[in-house]
């Protein structure tokens, strides 16, 4: 019954929907495409414009209105706006403060340290390269073993032959714990800066002091372990 | 004769139409919406998650646009807002702080339980205070074998590591993201956690990383234990984008044309020295024959499960191809939004690390969720302004361009804590 109902149903409809050529012909038809929208021009935060119907400015505003309120419904964020220039000034004055401190620092922002030349830049490109290689391949690694159980045993140890069979080399891993030591160093320094401020709580400072002990352990072993690079 | 049947049967059938596909009214399916997720839906932003980023993440925007509203433990870091300190509007203090990490504020069950990081493995194992809820190991137990005779015995207990800081901070005590949800027993679910399954090739430049046989079976157990909890009406999915076409990585050839040497490379390395440190081709095709299968799995889940599924590859790859058209209510036209980071007069979607969205990118991918739910369920959710997303993206506004800065001595560990976080 529910089946013939259906049956009826689909044909009546098709009949209803089907298209004729005498109906496609009365359809007018768009004499233009759409019009494309145009790309900003060089220099212009706003670019070109495309065609649309005028508004009243009751209805500008509107638009205005309904757009400020989703902004601040989606993005609570946006009415507190850029930092000031007074904050601006206040973080240069802390870098500058830092620098003088921690000269050497990588968290320094390049506008507070003297130029770098042509032959510094390639070293900074090449301890780049060696440093993000070494850590996408420890990623993979831990990546591969995150769910590993004691049952499958430790990985098989590698000999320096076979690590330099592969094509790690001395001075890439050089480069490498040169890099970390380097990083760790400054974050620390940049943790006890803070810590020594006026600026945290007690129980950022607790958690601060911690987080200390962890990585002074780390840089620890690092400097440990970079110490065992052979010269080539 | 065939117009005055058309008027009587159309609104007849708009109401079956809309009877059967909204078996569940919008408010109804919105009720009780929650997340679990990576981070796209945490909002990972270069290269942290903070407060401003997590309420531009997508789940809370389609929540929001649906009338409703998520609960979730506000980060204040770890790590950085890249985009911050390169526009000096973070100093030291507000580095270490960042570095550091924690809560801005806490919920004491979070429905968003999305976390950077995550994928369906995570989901069932990783809680707020263990890296592996599984995990076990043998400990020595003392006791009194009798009255005359203490000794000891080898117990199995769980073996709980300490989770990584997204993790600890975004879940705390809440359990699992899996445990959470069926605390929590939403009416809709945002469920999408395979990126991180296959984003790691993009970012170690390695298949190592690829295993389809756990993200089968992590992904299905998830969805079983989803369908089980009973209160889901419905939910949104999406498949995984081309990770190999993100702005991450670049086109390379080997000056020497040796295959194995060219391919794909990330963004910021000067030279190959080694095959490793680029995707081949052949590792490519690798990589898009395990996103099919993969995406395939998604889709018919997704549909098993009765979720709206937005096929977000096809979208990234038309984004990729042809641009995202960003007009405003004015006719105002900023341009073709690129996926790419923003440059001066070109928009872009993406932030600095060149694999996550930006204020934008959010707003355009909410509006293809938005779409996609809208035409499961029949509900008239509205589109966010992507226009208005744009006009108060600060990366957008003011762009930087990465590639500036590839000599600040920084920039290797923003792209070590990326590539590690997403280890």
């Amino acid at each position: 019954m529910a089946v013939g109902a259906a049956v009826v149903l689909v044909a009546v409809l098709a009949w209803l929907f089907w298209d004729t050529p005498a109906k496609n012909a009365q359809k007018p038809v768009n004499p233009q495409p759409a019009a494309t929208p145009l790309v900003g021009s060089p220099g212009a935060f706003f670019g070109a414009t495309v065609e649309l119907p005028q508004r009243s400015i009751a209805e500008v505003a509107k638009i205005e209105t309904d757009a400020q309120s989703e902004v601040d419904r989606l993005w609570p964020h946006v009415r507190k706006g850029e930092p000031s220039a007074a904050e601006r000034a206040k973080v240069r004055v802390e870098w500058v403060n830092f620098s003088v401190q921690h000269p050497d620092n990588i968290y320094i922002p390049n506008e507070f340290k003297p130029p770098i030349n042509a032959a510094e830049e390639k070293a900074v490109r090449q301890q780049l390269d060696d440093t993000t290689a070494l850590v996408a391949k420890q990623a993979a690694q831990k990546h591969r073993d995150r769910f590993a159980q004691p049952s499958s045993g430790e990985p098989a140890e590698v000999t320096e032959q076979q690590a330099r069979d592969s094509g790690i080399t001395p001075e890439q891993q050089r480069n490498f714990f040169n890099y970390k030591i380097k990083e760790l160093e400054s974050r620390i320094q940049l943790v006890e800066f803070y810590v020594n401020s006026d600026d945290l709580g007690a129980s950022k400072k607790t958690a601060a002091k911690k987080e200390l002990i962890v990585w002074k352990k780390e840089l620890e072993e690092l400097v440990q372990t970079r110490a065992q690079v052979p010269n080539s | 004769m065939k117009n005055l049947l058309l008027k009587l049967l159309l609104p007849l059938l708009a109401a079956a139409t809309s009877v059967a596909a909204t078996a569940a009214t919008q408010a109804d399916m919105f009720a009780k919406p929650g997340v679990i997720g990576d981070s796209l839906s945490h909002g990972f932003y270069g290269a942290t998650v903070e407060k401003k980023t997590q309420d531009w993440a997508y789940p809370v925007l389609v929540t929001k646009q649906a009338g409703s509203s998520l609960s979730y433990n506000v980060l204040e870091g770890p790590y950085l807002n890249f985009e911050d300190v390169l526009k000096l509007n973070c100093g030291p203090i507000c580095i270490a702080s960042s570095v550091l990490g924690g809560n801005a504020s806490t919920v004491a069950l979070p429905t968003h339980a999305g976390i950077t990081g995550a994928e369906y493995s995570t989901v069932l194992r990783t809680s707020g205070q263990c890296e592996d809820i599984t995990a076990r190991k043998q400990e020595r137990q003392w006791y009194w074998k009798t009255w005359y005779w203490y000794t000891y015995r080898w117990v199995e207990v769980a073996d709980c590591q300490t989770p990584d800081k997204f993790h600890q901070f975004g879940l705390r005590g809440s359990g699992t993201q899996m445990q959470i949800m069926e605390k929590v027993k939403p009416s809709f679910l945002f469920g999408s956690v395979g990126a991180n399954h296959v984003l790691c090739t993009a970012l170690h430049t390695s298949l190592d990383c690829l295993d389809a046989e756990r993200f089968k079976r992590d992904f299905a157990e998830t969805m079983r234990r989803l369908a089980a909890m009973g209160s889901l009406k419905g939910g949104v999915i999406f498949t995984v984008p081309n990770v190999t076409s993100i702005a991450y990585l670049e086109k390379y050839t080997d000056p020497q044309n040796r295959p194995e040497y060219s391919g794909l490379k990330p963004f910021y390395r000067s030279s190959v020295s080694s095959a490793d440190q680029v995707l081949d081709a052949n590792e490519v095709a690798t990589i898009g024959s395990f996103l099919q299968t993969m995406n395939n799995d998604i889709k018919s889940q997704g549909a098993a499960m009765g979720f709206a599924v937005a096929d977000l590859k096809v979208v990234f790859d038309d984004i990729r191809e042809n641009g995202r058209p960003i007009t405003g209510p004015n006719g105002t036209a900023p341009g073709l939004a690129r996926a790419n980071w923003p440059l001066p007069n070109q928009p872009g979607l993406f932030g600095l690390d060149g694999v996550h969205p930006n204020m934008l990118g959010h707003a355009v991918f909410s509006n293809e969720l938005i779409k996609s739910i809208n035409a499961k369920y029949g509900y008239t959710i509205p589109a966010i302004s992507e226009y208005s997303a744009w006009a108060n993206d600060s990366l957008n506004r003011n762009p930087v361009d990465l590639k500036n800065f590839l000599n600040n001595n920084l920039f290797g560990q923003f792209m070590s804590w990326v590539i590690g976080v997403f280890a």
